[in-house]
């Protein structure tokens, strides 16, 4: 094996090969294609953290829950049973990343909750990060 | 011996939300496979096709569900079952009566012995009575019954055999003077009770409402001219059958008798 040789998930050697769906789905009448195995695991992610559990119709654990966690009190204690939580559901249905830093911040003046994650897609060496605010 | 249908679910198109996913992945794969490869349950695109199946899974079941229900050995619902069974004729008792058996007596002299038979009754003398009889108990509280078959003390036959017994002997021969037939019907307590409604000009599927309560059946239909008006299985059934007592008195003559 050549010294540092680059790995790349084999849908990426193809550029104009479509992978998923973007979100937020913002295209004018149709959604964006995602071309690439990063902005597609973004979107996979983004599209986890905004579902809440027994949302998916067969698949009742799916789903960060984080829509509904924020009606609850925010306490040190919640957040890190969520954060601990999320760690082992990403474990489960993003098999392909692996999680470098997860943090949950909460700001309860404004009843909201922000979730920084910071990955890297095994065997792909690319490292990408996700910032989403709930309120 | 009736067949005990143990799996009563129909499965028209047998399709159901993991069968419509996997057609739905199948089709994308075959006819987009540049547009979208991402068939994780993690992907936005599985979302919209996982609610697709979801969508078909509902429609499914309502399909199997109205065809099921179309079928009188494995509808379900209680009026579907009646529909079905009105359809095939079946007309329910929609109100339940005291029913009872009636023994009927009828006293009948003896014929006189002719060759070598013995005494018999003698059958001209036997009564017919006519269908929807009426017969009133003898209690305080008198209760009408009605006999719905016709009773004719001249037949028997297995179905309806008639009793006969020596009712009287003559005290100086010792022979019988009179016997007594016996015959048995189902009576079931009502009364009969007449109604007359006014028709005029020609309407479809006219219907009207009876004032009574507690109705077990109609027994008949009679118009101002004296006809009697039939209920039909469908409206173009043009000949009803009805049945008359053959008196022989056409044996010999005429073959169909």
């Amino acid at each position: 094996m050549a010294f540092g040789a680059k790995h790349i998930a084999p849908i990426d050697t193809k550029p104009g090969i479509g992978v998923g769906v973007s979100i937020p789905f913002n295209a004018p009448g149709v959604f964006n294609t995602t071309y690439t195995t990063q902005k597609a695991t973004q979107s996979n992610l983004i599209n986890f953290f905004l579902t809440n559990t027994n949302e998916r119709y067969l698949n009742p654990t799916f789903g960060g829950n984080i829509r509904s966690f924020i009606f609850e009190q925010i306490e040190e204690d919640n957040l890190e049973g969520l954060k601990s939580d999320l760690n082992s559901l990403i474990g489960i249905y993003f098999p392909n990343i692996q999680v470098m830093e997860l943090n949950i911040i909460s700001n309860p003046d404004r009843n909201s909750i922000s979730v920084e994650i910071t990955y890297n897609i095994i065997n792909t060496g690319i490292t990408d990060e996700l910032q989403l605010e709930f309120n | 011996m009736a067949t005990q249908l143990k799996n009563r679910d129909i499965k028209y198109i047998n399709k159901d939300f993991t069968e419509l996913r996997r057609s739905l992945i199948d089709y994308t794969k075959s006819y987009f496979p540049t547009t979208y490869n991402d068939f994780s349950p993690t992907s936005p695109g599985m979302l919209f096709m996982e609610m697709s199946a979801y969508v078909g899974d509902v429609l499914s079941f309502y399909l199997d569900n109205q065809i099921q229900e179309n079928f009188l050995q494995y509808a379900r619902q209680q009026n579907n079952l009646y529909e079905l069974a009105y359809m095939f004729g079946y007309k329910p008792n929609v109100t339940q009566v005291a029913t009872t058996t009636i023994n009927l007596y009828q006293q009948v002299p003896s014929l006189t012995p002719t060759g070598s038979e013995g005494y018999l009754p003698d059958f001209n003398y036997a009564l017919f009575i006519p269908e929807n009889s009426t017969i009133t108990s003898e209690l305080n509280n008198p209760v009408p019954f009605i006999i719905e078959d016709p009773i004719d003390f001249s037949v028997s036959s297995s179905s309806d055999p008639t009793d006969i017994t020596i009712y009287a002997i003559d005290g100086g021969t010792g022979n019988p003077e009179f016997f007594l037939l016996q015959k048995s019907r189902q009576a079931i307590s009502s009364t009969i009770q007449s109604e007359q409604f006014s028709f005029t000009s020609p309407e479809q599927f006219s219907t009207i409402n009876i004032n009574a309560d507690n109705i077990v059946g109609i027994l008949d239909i009679i118009d101002s001219d004296g006809n009697e008006w039939y209920e039909v299985d469908y409206l173009g059934q043009e000949m009803v059958f009805n049945s008359i007592k053959n008196t022989n008195v056409m044996k010999g003559i005429h073959p169909i008798y």
